[in-house]
């Protein structure tokens, strides 16, 4: 037979590594669905290699944001186990999560439940009692267990707190309402040394040793995302630092990361704190020294290309810089300005963007910074664009499609929106952007 | 420079003979390495690859080479105005032919307009599509189904 022949008679036939090569290029919508095309394609996308794969194929293809918001559904009413979610891709890809409400069976209902940090594609959730991971696109989430002969205290502000006791632990808990950036305390990430996902959370012994002062916690506990259905927190020890409960933790390859709280931590120098998903320790980290310890408030932690990158917008100007940090050997990190950025409104006025904002980088260069109601879009050289939304107050995060399994449960109602999400795309804000290094 | 200018012969498996400059032959990373190798003096027999698959292989290598000096944007238009010529047929020979000689870029490029084009379908369609046989018990397949309903829903 010669090879021409061979090749006809192989119509169709692409070998099944070349399968994989096209499989990694699809969406997370299509994958599920082609499971079960056969065994073979069954056994291939439930595959941790295929998984991470896909997922550094689709970071690669830029990330978007995910949005996310409680409070919206019934911003008077009682408790709830809905939330809002919503995403935005940029640039002409598909909007893979459409706005949509989502109610989560088997999830108490609480008053509010606020979305934390997200990490490859898994965002997670917590209530003044209850924390829960979701995936999106795979709609699968998972219920975290409180911490079976733990005593936690879980507490943000002491004047609208109320107390709630248990048979085998007591819990401080927050109000519904004051606790609007209870992000401090709590983070997901992965340890990419045994490749499994972990979330992080600042706890208490009770009765506290740190008496009145219920911000701030002493303990740590780890909780890791594998397939066992009774697994536990586990608690790591004291925590050296005082982190700030305003601050949103961030994942950036193989660590989370969390401002030190301006007043109460007590060595200054120390402005950011490293936790190692695989060692579990915890480590001060140098900031940008042109960058003042005064302004913490200004500033944002996020990831770019793999790296945590610190924003800080200027207090007088409003110029928003983006820093990035890079190893060095041995522990020695330096930091390298990425971005400056200076936003004007119509009236040529500094444009400030607010306290909670998350940013990323298409890959065809354009940064997009996702505020709680508009979604700025940057290129140099280039006019700015700006989508807002009408509904505003959501929490921002970027957010990668991801086939990531939390070995949970799939979610059955939800809800598409038909209008709430109107966007639109105005060029109406004038900015200025220097882009210090171009993407690799 | 007088290198770029030294030709490289294939052989396709229909007995095509093509005549290629060098620097648009070592687009390809197999026959990069042949050359370095010092094994690619004499014509180059490709056992799996047609005439007219390998024609269209040294287009795109060329225009990736005569594009080096544009612009990104222009090559991804390039690269679509090319790629969208191409029937799903050819595209199976394509990947395993880009496959084969090691372009990584035509693997890419070739390997997400097949997902573009498959990732609407069914799973009856793949099936028919790539010529597979499903293994699953009627039981199964309802079970998994039924997890996944919501990817079934094909609005999007």
């Amino acid at each position: 037979m010669t090879s021409t022949a061979r090749l006809r008679q192989n119509d169709h036939g692409v070998p099944h590594d070349l399968i994989e090569d096209i499989l990694v290029k699809l969406p997370v919508k299509s994958l599920v669905r082609f499971k079960y095309v056969s065994e073979q394609w069954f056994r291939l996308i439930t595959d941790p290699c295929f998984i991470d794969r896909h997922l550094s194929n689709q970071s690669k293809n830029g990330p978007g944001f995910v949005t996310a918001s409680s409070r919206f559904v019934h911003p008077n009413f009682g408790p709830r186990n809905y939330i809002f979610l919503g995403s935005i891709v940029i640039n002409g890809d598909t909007n893979t999560i459409p706005p949509t409400y989502i109610r989560m069976v088997g999830v108490p209902e609480e008053y509010c439940y606020d979305m934390l940090n997200s990490c490859d594609g898994i965002l997670c959730f917590r209530g003044a009692f209850n924390i829960w991971v979701y995936n999106p696109a795979t709609k699968e989430y998972r219920l975290l267990p409180f911490g079976p002969g733990m005593k936690f205290i879980i507490a943000h502000d002491q004047h609208l707190n109320c107390f709630v006791t248990d048979f085998i632990f007591h819990i401080y808990i927050a109000g519904p309402w004051c606790s609007s950036h209870p992000h401090g305390q709590l983070g997901i990430g992965r340890d990419l040394v045994t490749k499994k996902y972990k979330i992080v959370r600042f706890c208490n012994t009770y009765p506290s040793k740190t008496g009145q002062d219920h911000r701030h916690h002493d303990f740590c506990a780890v909780f890791t995302l594998d397939p066992n259905p009774n697994a536990c927190w586990k608690t790591i020890g004291e925590v050296p630092y005082r982190i700030n409960p305003c601050s949103r933790s961030v994942y950036a390859n193989g660590a989370i990361y969390w401002f030190t709280d301006e007043i109460c931590h007590l060595n200054k120098t120390e402005v950011i704190v490293m936790f190692d998903l695989h060692n579990e320790k915890f480590q001060a980290i140098p900031h940008p020294s042109s960058c003042s310890n005064k302004q913490r408030r200004t500033m944002q932690l996020g990831t770019l290309r793999e790296c945590l990158c610190l924003a800080q917008q200027e207090v007088d100007s409003q110029a928003l810089n983006i820093w990035k940090m890079e190893k060095q050997q041995q522990q020695k990190m330096t930091w390298e300005k990425l971005y400056c950025i200076q936003l004007m409104d119509n009236g040529n006025d500094p444009l400030q963007i607010g306290p909670r904002f998350a940013f990323a980088e298409h890959r065809d260069g354009t940064l997009t910074v996702c505020t709680e109601d508009k979604v700025y879009l940057l290129k140099q050289n280039d006019e700015i664009r700006c989508v807002s939304r009408r509904y505003g107050q959501y929490v921002p995060t970027a957010f990668t499609e991801s086939l990531v399994p939390i070995y949970g449960k799939t979610v059955t109602q939800i809800k598409r929106l038909p209008i709430a999400f109107v966007e639109s795309l105005v060029p109406i804000y004038k900015a200025t952007m220097i882009q210090f290094e171009n993407l690799p | 420079m007088a290198s770029t200018l030294k030709k490289i012969i294939l052989k396709s498996c229909d007995g095509k003979i093509l005549e290629v400059e060098e620097a648009v032959a070592v687009q390809s990373q197999m026959i990069k390495n042949m050359i370095e190798d010092d094994c690619a003096n004499e014509e180059i027999p490709l056992p799996d690859i047609t005439g007219e698959i390998l024609s269209m292989i040294i287009e795109y290598c060329k225009m990736h080479v005569d594009g080096e000096n544009n612009s990104n944007n222009e090559l991804i238009a390039r690269d679509a105005d090319f790629i969208t010529r191409v029937d799903l047929n050819t595209l199976y020979y394509l990947i395993v032919a880009a496959n084969f000689l090691n372009v990584k870029s035509l693997l890419d490029l070739t390997c997400q307009r097949v997902a573009d084009i498959i990732k609407g379908k069914s799973p009856e369609e793949i099936r028919l599509t790539f010529n597979i046989k499903n293994d699953f018990t009627p039981e199964e397949e309802e079970e998994i189904r039924k997890k996944n309903a919501w990817a079934f829903d094909y609005k999007d």
